[in-house]
């Protein structure tokens, strides 16, 4: 598993290998230190050497280029054919995955530095956990209690863990390659040149933006789930609905969960959590949700949209929670506005910078003399019209899940026509992974 | 064996699901598609259907100077021009290269007529800023169906982007790579800056005009390179040498001509050196490899060119005609007819196209 992993790793980038293998040694090695010292002091030593170590590969790969940009030190790094390396690495293909495999690695060592995580002591037992390939480059981002036990118990082929790898690789393939890639050409079409649209436009690409991004994330970790499964390896799920939820807080207990419950466990609850009172919990939310924006990426529009998720969950949990009403009507109100809410902060995750968030956002506000219209072609809107309808309104559980309730000729029927549309509809236009570039 | 006895019967399940979508979408879906999706394969069955000779060529081909020129005919054209009893058909598009010609040789029928290829060998297109262009991905994508596999795998490999499908942003990063690293002081070419990066970096600190220096930097980035066995491009044609011997075809390289004279005269013999040596290159390789190869490369005057701030191969009519001149001369000699072309453009007398000679030289800025 580990051959294969790094093998599947290198053809993205064969330099990237070492890299991977030089974090996994370094917080291998941190993990035994840690757990043989008895001072306290040593530990705090060994657990920010391995943060440190974690946070310059992240600094030098994915934030130089941001945060040092033209300056003397930059050049001077740059006349050098080793950091020039890492920097034109850095500045046009991030290493795939290394927000992810870093965030796995150093939860790792922080469990063994909280004494919760009693250290491994094969290294190429830990590698296999860090580069395990099927979430490596864009999660879930696994714990290492979870994911380690099934790796390296023997492996035996179960037919029901194959027919659900099966179904979970034809849906996340479906998401993926039918609704998200398709919503992509359009949204792309916008962005291109989103002054010359009117504003119904710039509201419709706000819209279809929210579905591709969450086909296409979610549709990234039922495959990853589904591929991990051939292996009779289960990994945490990543999304439970999120459009239904009725707060933002509660969006965040759905959406990239891996992430959201990473950060809960080694940013928020240290940094004081909800325990010390209001403005603990305002200042540790905030460094949460500032942290998880430059963690989607090097960019101011990036640190935007983390602020905003911020403030909007502070919105949540300070004002509207307050009003507590019980009918369906104030139900259905609360998910609209939590929708619409992680929809318009989208604007920011989508632009490529300030300027060009800002004029989304007057367009959105009817300030636009663009005339141009968007259009969707009609198989696209089916899919997507069919897609929300029993995701959002019809479906309790996963749509994949809900299929194993009917016949097996309807069940057949369904997944024959994922098939067929991913083999038909799929998006011309490459369009990777979303949340590859983090 | 109960596992594999389902897995098998998912599976043949699969594969017939596979032929019947396959038989719907050959006969509803796929013409449309190749409409959509690769405009150019039409142009291809046409002209390998229907063409004696087939010109396999890229902008240069057809691009004219609305300033001067009178006659906006293509090479191709001339060259039906100057053998009408001979069929020529010509598949040409704007970034066209050896790895597309390659391709489209697929398309080739297999119908035992005699035909000859007449591929334009442009040493731009052998340079890291053609192989690493941001356009490449749509080549590729388009390149899908030239093949003869089941018209609904192709669409799998379009839907699932099987192909050479890095983002602008890799090919941007192995274009500075490609100029950080790769030496020019070898081969005994001698150059004191020792790379392309290093070379465009005394470019852009240098106190010349903001004319020169863009000027400059264009063509070191377009010419500054050593080509050798292991180039892509050359691998490329290397390929279609052996291809079109195994098919019987009959192949001639025609290489283009570049502008020399503004290499000259932006930085003398330090970046002519490197044209000079990759233009000999491919001509010998590819004689000695047997395919006929028309060298035009040193046959161009900086008037002649389209574009005078960049280099490209947009020649004016005159250039474009004495081109396929040369190459009917080397199919059939004995064949050529006098031509009297008819004017089919009329330039505005008006407007004057900048010459980028005139003008530097009046800034007396040249090297």
């Amino acid at each position: 598993m580990l051959l294969a992993s790094y093998v599947f790793y290198s053809f993205w980038q064969i330099e990237f290998t070492g890299l991977m293998a030089l974090t996994t040694v370094i917080d291998f090695s941190c993990g035994l230190q840690i757990y043989k010292t008895t001072v306290k002091r040593n530990k705090l030593i060994w657990l920010w050497l391995s943060i440190g170590s974690n946070i310059a590969m992240l600094f030098m790969f994915k934030y130089f280029d941001f945060l040092m940009g033209d300056t003397p030190i930059a050049k001077k790094l740059y006349d050098s054919n080793f950091t020039a390396w890492m920097i034109e690495l850095g500045k046009y293909v991030l290493p795939a995955g290394i927000s992810f495999y870093t965030f796995q690695s150093i939860s790792y060592v922080m469990d063994v530095y909280r004494g919760e995580q009693v250290p491994e002591k094969n290294l190429l037992r830990f590698m296999s956990f860090v580069s395990f390939f099927p979430q490596l480059v864009a999660g879930p981002i696994e714990r290492f209690h979870h994911l380690y036990n099934q790796l390296h118990t023997k492996y035996q082929p179960l037919w029901e863990d194959l027919r659900n790898a099966a179904r979970l690789l034809i849906y996340g393939l479906f998401l993926k390659v039918c609704i998200a890639d398709n919503l992509a050409e359009i949204v792309d079409t916008y962005y291109q040149n989103n002054a010359a649209y009117t504003a119904g436009s710039t509201w419709l690409a706000t819209f279809l933006f929210a579905f591709q991004v969450y086909a296409d994330f979610f549709g990234y970790s039922l495959l990853a789930q589904g591929s991990a499964l051939l292996f009779g390896i289960k990994l945490m799920d990543n999304f439970n609905k999120p459009y239904v939820s009725k707060s933002i807080p509660e969006f965040w207990h759905r959406w990239h969960i891996s992430l959201s419950t990473w950060f809960r466990d080694y940013l928020f609850i240290p940094l004081g959590g909800n325990k010390r009172g209001p403005l603990v919990l305002a200042f540790a939310v905030m460094i949460v949700f500032f942290t998880s924006g430059l963690w989607h990426g090097a960019n101011m529009t990036m640190i935007l949209f983390g602020v905003s998720q911020g403030v909007l969950y502070l919105f949540d949990r300070f004002i509207f929670s307050k009003i507590k009403l019980k009918n369906q009507v104030w139900d259905r109100f609360r998910q609209l506005k939590t929708f619409s809410l992680f929809m318009i902060t989208l604007v920011y995750f989508r632009s490529s910078t300030i300027p060009e968030s800002s004029e989304v956002f007057h367009s959105l506000l009817g300030d636009t003399a663009g005339s141009l219209q968007l259009h969707i072609p009609v198989f696209v809107l089916i899919l997507l019209a069919v897609f929300i309808i029993l995701d959002l309104f019809i479906v309790r559980e996963r749509i994949d899940i809900w299929f194993q309730k009917f016949h097996f000729s309807i069940r057949w029927a369904a997944y024959s026509a994922m098939i067929l549309c991913v083999w038909l509809l799929g998006g011309a236009i490459n369009h990777p992974f979303v949340y590859f570039q983090f | 064996m109960d596992i594999i006895k389902k897995i098998l019967w998912r599976f043949l399940f699969a594969i017939g699901l596979f032929f019947i979508a396959n038989f719907f979408y050959s006969k509803y879906q796929f013409p449309k598609d190749v409409a959509k999706y690769s405009r150019v394969k039409g142009k291809i069955d046409t002209a390998f259907a229907n063409g004696e000779i087939v010109y396999m060529g890229e902008s240069s081909n057809t691009s004219f100077n609305p300033w001067t020129d009178t006659f906006t005919y293509s090479i191709s054209d001339y060259m039906q021009m100057y053998l009408p009893d001979k069929k020529i058909t010509s598949i040409t598009h704007e970034s066209f290269h050896p790895g597309l010609f390659l391709k489209m040789l697929n398309l080739l029928p297999d119908d035992g007529r005699k035909r000859t290829l007449v591929i334009t060998l442009n040493m731009r297109t052998c340079g890291p800023s053609a192989m690493f262009s941001g356009n490449e991905a749509s080549n590729q994508q388009e390149a899908l169906f030239y093949s003869q596999r089941l018209p609904l795998l192709t669409r799998i490999f379009l839907s699932m982007h099987y192909y050479d499908n890095k983002n602008p942003m890799e090919r941007e990063r192995l274009k500075f790579q490609y100029w950080r690293t790769r030496a020019l002081n070898k081969n005994g070419f001698e150059n004191p800056d020792g790379t392309v990066k290093k070379w465009l970096e005394k470019v852009a600190y240098s106190d010349r005009p903001e004319k020169w220096r863009h000027m400059a930097d264009a063509y070191i980035k377009e010419f500054a390179f050593i080509l050798d066995g292991s180039n892509d491009r050359v691998q490329d044609l290397d390929q279609m040498v052996k291809k079109c011997k195994k098919q019987g075809v009959n192949l001639l390289f025609h290489l283009l001509p570049a502008s020399r004279d503004y290499a000259q005269l932006l930085y003398g013999n330090r970046l002519i050196q490197y044209m000079d040596y990759n233009a000999d290159f491919l001509a010998n390789r590819y004689s000695k490899m047997g395919a006929t190869v028309i060298n035009n490369y040193k046959n161009s005057r900086s008037v002649q060119y389209t574009d005078q701030w960049y280099p490209t191969e947009h020649l004016n009519a005159e250039l474009r005609r004495e081109i396929a001149e040369s190459i009917c001369k080397a199919l059939h000699p004995n064949k050529l007819v006098e031509i009297h072309p008819e004017v089919n453009n009329r330039p505005n007398p008006e407007i004057r196209q900048p010459m980028a000679d005139t003008m530097l030289k009046q800034l007396g800025i040249w090297h």
